[in-house]
């Protein structure tokens, strides 16, 4: 029995039938929600506060986890050496981008990785560069600047060397956080495509 | 483990020209996904074991791990124990499943993963998957990764496993 529920792979999956246009067009909700779909944490959750540290151009500069105007952030913690969950998170979340349209360019993407020793300049840059071509790519120059992130957005990880192999934990949650820096809405790992979208539109309007 | 029993295939999945080129390790056009649904060679069936909708996700650029997914089911009962790829593809395979501690997903190596008589059990993102160690290059969508896979009972079975960008 699994404690958590993936809605991302259950079997029942929709049909999506994508019509082929300059614009993409997506059908995936027929009415205008008005709720969101993921958590809504019920007390401000400010995460502006915390400085990090992202590589732009191979050379590192001060990050805040706030959106541009206009515009949605979403953050997820994790590594480059994760098989699963973070590329099958940064793939549904560049499946929702694609299917936003126009309204993509306003989706931006932090990725945090847990695991600085081995995720580097030099690789995390490419890495997100698979899914989007708007990420920031957050290395923290310090433990303590991975704690001090891990603290606002209320969660936590662990990297431990176990007989020569590096294990890594980390929550599968992405956090969507708006122009003043707050956590607006937490999405739980797997959720669907479609929930991502909803909830994306519904922010962005 | 999960018991997912049922798989609602997609339909006819048209192709996509996309505005926003994403770079993609996999070597496909963003937005591009191929017809699912109608592959009829995805059930390998060999003893009493079947495995259906296998698939590897394409790597980002950069990655060294990789994983497949599939459902296996045996209709008698077994266990599956290893899995292994040549070693052009991948220095090791391992079995993983994904735990959660109190919010916390990490990965562990499972030594074998049950397979009760006549359930599916299925290796999904977020729950078992195989991982693929010290990946030699990128998988790219499209390409094909021969998988053998060991079964206490069945054997050794050989699945054609392909890369794609998300479950068919």
């Amino acid at each position: 029995m699994r404690h958590w529920e993936l809605m991302g792979t259950a079997p029942h999956r929709r049909t999506a039938t994508l019509a082929v246009a300059t614009v993409i067009a997506v059908a995936a909700c027929s009415s205008s929600p008005d709720t969101l779909i993921g958590y809504v944490p019920p007390a401000t959750k400010s995460v502006a506060s915390v400085t990090v540290t992202e590589i732009i151009d191979g050379a590192p500069r001060p990050f805040s986890f706030r959106a541009a105007d206009g515009e949605i952030l979403v953050v997820i913690f994790g590594y480059t050496n994760c098989p699963d969950i973070c590329p099958a998170t940064l793939s549904n979340l560049k499946n929702a981008r694609t299917k936003l349209g126009d309204d993509a360019s306003r989706v931006d993407i932090a990725m945090v990785t847990v695991d600085p020793d081995r995720d580097t300049a030099a690789i995390m840059p490419r890495y997100l560069s698979s899914f989007t071509d708007r990420f920031h790519a957050v290395i923290p120059s310090s433990e303590s600047e991975l704690r001090a992130a891990e603290e606002v957005f209320q969660t936590s990880s662990s990297v431990t060397k176990v007989d020569g192999r590096v294990e890594v934990s980390h929550t599968g949650t992405a956090y969507g956080v708006n122009e003043r820096g707050e956590v607006i809405v937490e999405w739980p790992f797997g959720i669907d495509v479609p929930s991502l979208v909803s909830d994306l539109e519904m922010l962005l309007t | 483990m999960t018991t997912t029993g049922r798989h609602n295939r997609r339909g006819a999945v048209l192709v996509l020209a996309s505005a926003f080129a994403l770079a993609s390790c996999g070597g496909s056009d963003t937005g591009t996904s191929d017809t699912a649904g109608t592959n009829t060679t995805l059930a390998t069936s060999e003893a009493s074991v079947t495995v259906t909708d296998q698939w590897a996700r394409t790597s980002p650029m950069a990655a060294t791990t990789g994983a497949a997914y599939m459902d296996i089911i045996a209709s008698d009962g077994d266990e599956l124990l290893s899995a292994s790829v040549d070693a052009s593809v991948a220095a090791k395979v391992e079995v993983h499943e994904v735990v959660m501690s109190g919010g916390s997903m990490s990965m562990q190596e499972v030594d074998k993963i049950v397979l009760p008589a006549g359930e599916t059990v299925s290796l999904e993102p977020g729950g078992f998957h195989i991982m693929l160690l010290d990946l030699v290059a990128p998988l790219q969508s499209g390409s094909t990764i021969p998988v053998t896979l060991t079964f206490a009972t069945a054997g050794e079975i050989t699945i054609d496993v392909p890369v794609r960008e998300e479950a068919p």
